[in-house]
């Protein structure tokens, strides 16, 4: 089995991009990663294009714009872990020789159902009866602050991390610096979350190339190696799951960390999957950065930003860079690669060498999520 | 002609398969024998849990010797929430927790704000619609 590497990543702003289709968003950042690796078109063996709401041939539509087609296209959704299982499918198409080069593209229009929450299945039970992605956060923060020592001040402290590190973005779609009592101030959406502690409405694509150990050998440029990629779904429940200590997280990572052979406090930096901010506080416990039922310490401390012991989206995260579903999972390997090849500017994490991303895919009955992929990376 | 069935003829060509018709289900809530309102829902005979809604196989052990099954009316209010996304106006959901197993996300009442985790809440009925308040 051989190794796959990342030679380029780029990415649009994210924000909303009313004006641009799937194409007019996927399509800088598909010429600009060729371009930036000094891939032709005609080098490329296969394109895994991430989206959840694209509609038919959502890859074919960006493809054709320049001019590439005949390959094999894959269309992928797994909700907002999309972007991340098409990574995981294009690693392991180039561990197996499939190809030598594969482009992963992820990208997502939230834009094109107005505002508010996401659209979820009709069909499943508990979107009929009204579920929304906000409710499930929101009842997950409500036992969290049931569970342990956290405050919702803990919550709102996440989120002026995260405006903290999106100020440093130019990619990031919230780019203003927050205090607690603006994010405690803001409008309730689904008690006890306000709306700044929830992640906005965005448009956004993101893409990654992934090539074989030949081809990484003959581009100079600094690339990342994928030491682990893992996908997992989430276990059947119909009936009690603990909301604060989702196993899907917790069974991917541990898998991704023996698969990379290394340690949750070997990581440099991590993105994380903070579509509302309860969600980090929980995911640094299941990511084993904190101890179960003490990720709230994590962020008042300060151990989780620029200076702190492992700084956790550098990006902004999914509520300031924002969270195009399909997109986010590809962003956060554009954020690695930047953050692993030095190239990260005023957001550069110091001696950055290894990293991990996570993102997880939520919204039916009878799972705590419906997909999470985790993946690590290494400055190569 | 069966959907899922344990004496499945499928695999012949000259028999049929026909998909489940879920989206003709029905009514979400029942009466038991006291006249009480009940979710309707599935029990599996062979490993004894509750599903809600109407099912053809367990999802717990895979069997398919499931039952038509009302559960419990009476749970537990796992987690709520106040939502202010809709269309007309705050909403209070929650998840409950029933004996037997099953976990149903629905509407919740209460008066004022004597809600709280952990609760014992009851199934109502307020014409076609159900929600769980505390008991």
């Amino acid at each position: 089995m051989g190794e796959a590497f990342i030679v380029s990543a780029a990415m649009t702003t994210f924000g909303k991009h009313r004006d641009s289709s799937y194409a007019g968003l996927g399509v800088p950042p598909l010429v600009e990663a060729l371009r930036s690796a000094g891939i032709s078109r005609q080098e490329v063996g296969a394109v895994y294009c991430g989206n959840a709401y694209g509609g038919m041939l959502t890859g074919q539509r960006i493809c054709k714009v320049i001019g590439l087609g005949g390959i094999p296209v894959v269309n992928v959704d797994n909700a907002c872990s999309g972007g991340a299982t098409a990574i995981s499918e294009a690693f392991h198409a180039v561990r197996e020789g499939r190809h030598d080069v594969v482009v992963v593209i992820g990208v997502e229009k939230l834009t094109q159902f107005g505002g508010g929450t996401l659209p979820l299945p009709p069909e499943d039970r508990e979107v009929r009866a009204g579920i929304v992605m906000p409710a499930v956060y929101a009842m997950r923060a409500q036992r969290y602050l049931l569970e342990t020592g956290a405050t919702l001040h803990d919550l709102a402290l996440v989120s002026v991390k995260s405006r903290q590190h999106g100020s440093l973005n130019p990619f990031a779609q919230m780019r203003t610096v927050t205090s607690a009592e603006e994010v405690l101030a803001s409008r309730p959406i689904a008690e006890p979350l306000r709306l700044m502690m929830c992640c906005p409405t965005s448009d956004g694509a993101a893409v990654v190339v992934i090539v074989s150990e030949a081809v990484r050998r003959r581009i100079s440029t600094p690339a990342v190696r994928i030491r682990a990629s893992v996908l997992h779904s989430g276990t059947v429940a119909e009936g009690y799951r603990n909301m604060i200590a989702p196993e899907i997280t917790r069974d991917s990572a541990r898998e991704a960390y023996e698969m990379a052979g290394v340690g949750p406090d070997d990581m440099d930096v991590i993105e994380l999957h903070d579509a509302f901010s309860i969600a980090e506080l929980v995911y640094y416990e299941v990511l084993g950065i904190a101890e179960a039922g003490y990720g709230f310490e994590l962020i008042r401390k300060g151990a989780t930003t620029f200076g702190g012991d492992v700084v956790v989206n550098p990006s902004g995260g999914l509520l300031a860079k924002g969270h195009p579903v399909g997109a986010s999972g590809v962003a956060q390997a554009v954020e690695l690669f930047w953050q692993l090849t030095g190239t990260a500017g005023r957001r550069q994490v110091e001696d950055a060498r290894l990293g991990l991303t996570h993102v997880t895919g939520g919204g039916i009955a009878g799972l705590d999520h419906g997909s999470c992929a985790v993946h690590v990376f290494e400055a190569a | 002609m069966n959907s899922i069935s344990s004496d499945q003829a499928s695999t012949r060509g000259e028999s049929t398969l026909l998909p489940v018709p879920d989206l003709a289900d029905g009514p979400e809530v029942s009466t038991d024998e006291n006249g009480r309102p009940v979710l309707v829902g599935t029990e599996c005979t062979e490993c004894g849990v509750s599903m809600a809604g109407r099912r053809q196989i367990c999802s717990s052990c895979g069997a398919v010797t499931v039952r038509p099954a009302g559960l419990s009316p009476d749970g537990h209010l796992y987690a709520f929430t106040i939502v202010h996304t809709g269309p007309n106006g705050p909403h209070v959901y929650g998840y409950v927790d029933l004996p037997g197993g099953a976990r149903v996300f629905g509407t919740v009442r209460a008066l004022g704000d004597d809600l709280r985790c952990d609760q014992a809440v009851t199934l109502q009925l307020d014409g076609d619609h159900w929600f769980f308040r505390p008991m």
